[in-house]
């Protein structure tokens, strides 16, 4: 499998063109809308496109410079239909002479060039993207018998859709018609045409005459997955491990604001073998049969920042492993915004009447900020030739939390500290408990290709490890066995200690820093997250009931005072009572008498006589104790 | 936090292996368990304010604990366990010469008398038992001269380790050495009921053995199930004759060895910042 990591020169010399039902003003370029791309479909499709030369490629709908190159390169010429045209003509003023763009939708392009024909059609945002608010009022069905049509006998056709039974639009926090740019003139997920699940989404293709050979989903955002997977491997029950951590990952990527974390969810989907029903979009590749087995990597994924840099790694399940089949360096793909900015478009605006002004009220569910720095890398070279396909040591030490097993707990703890001091004193390689893997009775990594910018120790990176692991079971108030006061740096000196180090308030302080940078590059679209509705509940839950808990402590402690304060009552009545005894005494005749003779015998130098006085006194006393 | 904490001198003991002061030792955030428990180490009238945490020895206790819907148990094992690892040379002698038989007759509290007939009791140790007979009694029962002139009669030697305590008085902060020095010292321990006494001496070595009346206590909560529940759950224990080596795994279990904790992490789970920062 080939993967070229330059692109077509641009030079801006492409063909404009005009078909029926152009959309002005318009853009799938920019702001919320983004075009099909990204570094894991990029390399899915160079895998899937192989080494062979087209004729002519049709790609229709909004598609990244990315992909838009990646076709170009492996096509004698290419038509590129976009349905904005303003679109149109930023895309122009950056392709070659190969390109001809054509402003308008699929329909269009259908009645206007009603003969045309090519050997590689492309919709990787999904038929509706391609048809404009001038269209003819056509079904997703009616739309890909269109699309479908323009591809001549034997061509390769591949197909996207976007599922709404995906767990990120289950979770999507905005009602319907926020969620999707288009739906603001066409409501088009009413469509009862569009398909529910991967099955049908097959069907509908093969109803129409196409020969499908590929199916796969894509999870991540629905236009730019962050993995693509062949259905077959989704479609089995799968327990936590790299391919669900990678999902995890994916779904949280996904820019939406979301009203739960989606881990839990796509867990489940996962280990009841739905994931490929609860994917965020499926691929369909229809035409000749395939070359090679596989041609395409059963999984590719793209490990790094939301940039678009980092790694692609392209792996298979065998045997309870996964195998690397190749990791190569992602190059993010040039946004058109970037090469052809533009300003932002103003909202519109009421005109003033009789001097009062309309202003829309600000949404609650505002726009993520802007993504936060990135401070790690990734490094292909990094990865192993293939680790273990179970449950990742994070998932591990969770479960052995939850049923309180803190032996166990320990146990792993000691194999992590190993397993962080095989990677010597000072490593650039991220130490992260969710890339960690149990291979017989060792902790070993492998899977993962992040790297930190400057070398760090092993109990530098074991301290940042465990920082993370913390924000995991405590910040998502998993269950566990510590008590509260213990939480944050006690717990993480607690784990440390377990891992064989002995950590100061340094280290803590530095583990800290690096987890944080390590939070900050992984979700570097993420990092001021907005709060679910799920976490705000959960928060003012665990709020009420640390304060009962807190009030119990109270009286608990009350009520120890109070016993103290009666045995410190008793010992001070017992002290004066004694006190006044030891007065009595001192003032009695006996004691006087006793202590005047005392002196005598001293004064008269018969010591001695006393001695043997007292001695006796001794035995009288012992007498009258035993009885 | 509570008084219980420092029956039998245990919380002293979790003080010392934690480095602190063991004459006056720090206050432990929760409640301790103090004794061998078929509940979740706590009879099942005991009262427990809000948010406490309940240090138990073994797992098992927490999750029938959970099962009533308590919460907060840290399994932390018996502070005995803590105290072996403290004092392991104390009274220790070598295995040919440990002599004896330490009984340990099942015993009320201030809130209760047992019931049983003791006589009945004497006549079958003196039947089963081959080796000197030294009998154990609790506090309340030693008290008691009517029954410690029963068993000295009987020609056994009658001892009693020293006293509880109670709402942090009187408490024999040495009761649980002298008791481990015994058990050093002891062939075999034995009782009416399987109890934390069974489960302490097997620990240093002492060949176990459950029988007889089992007496009664007319304030014993039948809530966890009570002794006829004891008797099901261990019926291995339960035996004149016992498996030396199911003894020693049934008690490793119980007193929960596996999750000892070092002195660190213990500080950590039951002191406060203030005792910690000192």
């Amino acid at each position: 499998m080939t993967d070229s990591t330059e692109s077509v020169p641009m030079g801006g010399t492409a063909v404009l063109g005009l078909v029926t039902g152009e959309m002005q003003p318009w853009t799938d370029y920019r702001g919320d809308r983004r075009p099909a791309g990204g570094p894991a479909l990029e390399a899915w499709l160079v895998d899937l496109l192989g080494d062979r030369t087209y004729r002519h490629a049709l790609i229709v709908g909004p598609h990244d410079l990315g992909i838009i190159s990646r076709v170009v390169e492996r096509s004698d010429r290419t038509t590129l239909v976009v349905r904005g045209v303003q679109d149109a003509q930023d895309l122009v003023s950056v392709l070659p002479s190969t390109v001809e763009v054509l402003a308008g939708p699929l329909d269009g392009l259908a009645s206007d060039r009603a003969d045309g024909r090519w050997d590689l059609v492309l919709a990787l945002a999904g038929v509706e993207r391609t048809l404009s608010t001038d269209s003819a009022d056509l079904s997703w069905q009616a739309a890909l018998r269109l699309l479908l049509d323009r591809a001549e006998p034997g061509s390769r056709v591949v197909v996207a859709a976007d599922n709404t039974f995906a767990i990120g639009n289950t979770l999507d926090a905005r009602p319907l018609q926020r969620r999707f740019g288009d739906e603001e003139w066409l409501p088009f997920h009413d469509d009862e045409t569009r398909p529910g699940s991967i099955d049908s989404f097959v069907t509908a293709v093969r109803g129409l005459g196409a020969e499908v050979v590929l199916t796969t989903v894509g999870l991540g955002p629905a236009a730019q997955p962050e993995v693509l997977a062949d259905t077959t491997v989704v479609s089995v029950p799968l327990q936590e491990g790299w391919l669900v951590a990678r999902a995890v990952h994916a779904a949280r990527a996904s820019g939406r604001p979301l009203l739960a974390d989606p881990a839990e969810a796509i867990g489940a989907a996962a280990r009841s073998g739905q994931l490929a029903a609860t994917a965020d979009s499926w691929f369909v590749v229809a035409g000749p049969a395939l070359a090679g087995a596989p041609a395409v990597a059963r999984v590719v994924a793209h490990v790094g920042p939301y940039d678009g840099s980092g790694t692609v790694v392209r792996a298979a399940p065998a045997d309870g492993r996964w195998t690397l089949l190749g990791a190569t360096e992602a190059v993010p793909a040039r946004s058109l915004a970037d090469l052809v900015p533009r300003p932002a478009p103003e909202p519109a605006r009421m005109p003033p009447g009789d001097g009062q002004g309309f202003e829309p009220p600000e949404p609650l569910l505002q726009d993520l900020p802007e993504p936060g720095p990135v401070l790690l890398g990734t490094e292909p070279a990094r990865l192993a030739d293939s680790w273990p396909a179970g449950p990742d040591v994070a998932t591990i030490l969770v479960r052995l939390a939850a049923r309180d097993d803190v032996p166990a707990f320990r146990d792993l703890a000691a194999r992590i500290g190993s397993a962080a001091r095989r990677q010597g004193d000072a490593s650039t390689q991220v130490l992260d408990l969710g890339d960690l893997w149990l291979d017989g009775d060792q902790v070993v990594g492998g899977a993962s290709p992040w790297v930190r910018r400057a070398p760090a120790s092993a109990a530098e990176h074991l301290a940042a490890a465990w920082w993370t692991f913390h924000d995991l079971l405590v910040g998502a108030q998993r269950r566990h066995p510590w008590p509260p006061w213990m939480e944050g740096r006690d717990l993480v000196r607690t784990w440390l200690a377990m891992s064989g180090v002995e950590a100061d308030a340094r280290l803590l302080d530095t583990g800290r820093r690096l987890a944080d940078e390590a939070a900050s590059s992984r979700r570097a679209a993420l990092v001021v997250r907005p709060l679910t509705v799920r976490e705000a509940l959960a928060d003012r839950d665990r709020a009420l009931h640390d304060m009962a808990e807190l009030k119990g402590h109270i009286f608990g402690l009350e009520r120890t005072l109070k016993f103290r304060d009666a045995s410190l009552k008793s010992r001070e009545e017992t002290i004066r009572r004694l006190r006044g005894e030891n007065v009595e005494w001192r003032s009695s005749r006996l004691f006087r008498t006793g202590r005047a003779v005392r002196s005598t015998l001293r004064a008269a130098g018969l010591g001695g006589v006393l001695r043997r006085g007292i001695k006796v006194g001794g035995m009288i006393k012992r007498r009258l104790r035993r009885s | 936090m509570h008084h219980h904490n420092h029956y039998y001198g245990q919380a002293h003991i979790l003080a010392r292996y934690c480095g602190f002061d063991d004459e006056f030792p720090p206050r432990i955030r929760g409640y301790l368990q103090h004794g061998w428990n078929v509940g979740d180490g706590w009879n099942p009238q005991h009262e427990f304010f809000d948010g406490a945490w309940r240090y138990v020895w073994s797992e098992r206790p927490a999750r029938r604990g959970y099962s009533e819907r308590r919460h907060n148990y840290h399994v932390i094992g018996a502070p005995w366990l803590y105290l072996l690892e403290l004092e392991p040379d104390l009274g220790v002698v070598p295995e040919d010469e440990r002599r004896g038989t330490l009984w340990m007759p099942f015993h009320g509290w201030e809130g209760g008398k047992i019931t049983g007939d003791h006589q009945a009791l004497i006549d079958e140790i003196k039947d089963t038992e081959t080796e000197p007979v030294t009998m154990s009694l609790y506090y309340t029962e030693y008290d008691q001269p009517e029954i410690r002139e029963i068993y000295l009669d009987a020609g056994f030697e009658v001892m009693c380790f020293g006293r509880r305590g109670w709402n942090y008085e009187g408490t024999d902060t040495r009761f649980l050495y002298k008791q481990l020095e015994a058990f050093r010292g002891f062939k075999r321990v034995a009782s009416n009921r399987l109890a934390t006494a069974i489960f302490y001496g097997v620990s240093v070595g002492c060949e176990p053995s459950v029988y007889g009346d089992p007496m009664s206590l007319p304030t014993e909560d039948p809530l966890f199930g009570g002794y006829p529940r004891v008797r099901r759950l261990w019926p291995e224990m339960v035996e004149k004759v016992i498996d030396p080596a199911v003894a020693r795994a049934i008690t490793d279990e119980e007193l929960g060895v596996r999750y000892r904790l070092p002195p660190q992490e213990l500080a950590m789970l039951l002191y406060d910042a203030e005792t910690n920062n000192d």
